[in-house]
């Protein structure tokens, strides 16, 4: 059994190595995450960033074709040996997709499976969107349906769903994709809250270095499926060790190619 | 330097310290040369280019918040912005000590000395090579140079200190105020040699931060600017 809510849980992923049908997507990446803390998965599209989350929460070992090998212990126990549903209630991955019209559906859609009192239901509803920052802006209309393209309101409801439940681990995986500077910041604004309260581990994927920096105390670097390098952020963007972390945070994208393409050389026998 | 976002402009503002450090190094020359000579119009020329060099801080104080503000540079371009600007600042203060031995060398004016100056010519050239030596190591991230440098400014302290005692002596003779007057004046000349030799050791030591990302990597050996000639 993980610890209930509202504890953190920690993530610790061994030696994990996931293999599609087009080749290697992540290598051999071992990272942790204390319980409470923030880790930025960073790195470029096709880094290994969303395999990562996936496996974390169990859903990649879902999708056919991939092979999984490594380990992936959550508060310490292995996530095989966690009941699906346990698993999807304590680890929260962030989907970015409407389920329903309402903005008190959308929320309230992820606790059915609590079967709580209507009022108890509603208490929870309430407070993920005080949370996230929707709450005066929908409180007047909570029945009614909401503009699915307005794409701020849609990603902070989904992430308002995702709270609910407080699951003491929070996947985002790029979540920001495709928003604006001022409704990133909001995005930001909203998981910076959550973190206070202390209820969830985060681990937070993205392209950018600089929400990176913002986001997260420690950074990992993802570059073709490999860890490059990990530290606190400041150590990071301040004086990397890897050229290539050196390279991805200086925009050197001639000189991060030519190291990826040399680093593949040498690791083919 | 790297190919990144921010080669261009980092490239513009390294030239600009070159220039600065070039000019910096002459008003250096030029105001030891003018108290040497008593060459009052060279002393003059001195006071008259702080200016430039002035000038020059500014413009490349504004090229690196510009690129802060607009590139956001990271890594090795984060290390090279923020050192430029504490490098602008130390060449703009020895800047200003040349232009305080030049202010010097006007007030002594054509007067005869009180002695022939044989250390204060040694101590201005020791401080020069510095200057120039802490530059060099800036340009071309040479941590053995900057270490160098560190390690010479014992000997400038020493020679400074060893003017002090000298000088104070005439000052403590009495009786004549204008030998006694000479003597503060060449004292303080002394003193903004040592101060220069000091902002070169400053610069030497932000070379260890530019390659290692630490300050203390250059002159490990803690060998730290005198504060005054009183705490020896």
């Amino acid at each position: 059994m993980l610890t209930p809510p509202p504890q953190p849980l920690s993530l610790e992923i061994k030696e994990l190595t996931v293999r599609c049908r087009d080749g290697i997507r992540v290598k051999n990446v071992s990272l942790s995450v204390t319980a409470g803390g923030t880790l930025a998965l960073m790195g470029p599209v096709n880094s290994g960033k969303s395999e990562i989350l996936w496996a974390a929460n169990g859903l990649l070992a879902e999708v056919p074709g991939m092979s999984i090998t490594g380990q992936v212990l959550i508060d310490g126990i292995d996530n095989h040996n966690i009941s699906v549903k346990e698993l999807r209630h304590r680890v929260g991955l962030l989907i970015p997709v409407s389920l329903s019209r309402t903005p008190y559906s959308e929320v309230a859609v992820s606790l059915r499976s609590l079967s709580s009192p209507a009022q108890e239901v509603a208490a929870k509803v309430e407070w993920a969107l005080r949370l996230v920052g929707l709450w005066k802006e929908v409180r007047d209309r909570l029945h009614q349906p909401y503009n699915h393209a307005d794409p701020t309101l849609l990603r902070l409801l989904c992430l308002a769903r995702t709270i609910a439940r407080q699951p003491g681990l929070l996947l985002l995986d790029d979540p920001t994709r495709g928003l604006d500077s001022i409704s990133r910041a909001r995005f930001e604004d909203a998981v910076v809250r959550i973190l206070a309260e202390g209820f969830a581990t985060i681990i937070w994927g993205t392209r950018e270095p600089d929400q990176a920096g913002r986001v997260a105390g420690q950074i990992a670097f993802l570059y073709n499926g490999e860890l490059v390098e990990s530290g606190s952020a400041r150590c990071l963007f301040e004086f990397p060790r890897d050229p290539r972390t050196e390279s991805f945070l200086t925009g050197d994208y001639r000189r991060l190619y030519a190291l990826a393409g040399s680093e593949k050389r040498r690791s083919q026998p | 330097m790297n190919e990144g976002r921010c080669r261009l402009e980092l490239d513009a503002i390294h030239q600009y310290i070159l220039r600065m450090g070039a000019l910096v190094e002459e008003a250096i020359h030029n105001a030891d040369k003018a108290l040497m000579t008593q060459d009052l119009a060279l002393a003059r020329k001195v006071v008259a280019g702080d200016d430039d060099i002035d000038q020059l801080e500014k413009v490349i104080e504004a090229l690196c918040l510009e690129l802060l503000a607009l590139k956001r540079p990271l890594a090795g371009d984060l290390r090279a912005v923020t050192t430029a600007l504490k490098v602008i600042t130390d060449l703009e203060r020895m800047g200003d000590h040349a232009t305080n031995i030049a202010e010097v060398a006007l007030k002594l004016g054509e007067a005869p000395l009180i002695k022939p100056l044989i250390d204060i010519p040694r101590l201005s050239s020791m401080a020069l090579q510095m200057v120039h030596s802490s530059l060099d190591a800036f340009v071309r991230r040479d941590v053995e140079l900057a270490e160098k440098v560190c390690r010479d400014d014992l000997p400038v302290d020493r020679l400074y200190f060893e003017l002090y005692d000298v000088l104070l002596g005439f000052i403590m003779e009495g009786g004549d105020k204008i030998r006694a007057g000479q003597a503060l004046s060449l004292l303080l000349v002394a003193r903004f040699l040592e101060r220069i030799a000091d902002h070169a050791t400053n610069i030497a030591e932000r070379v260890g931060y530019l390659v290692y990302g630490d300050c203390n990597r250059v002159n490990q050996s803690g060998v730290k600017p005198t504060a005054s000639a009183e705490t020896k």
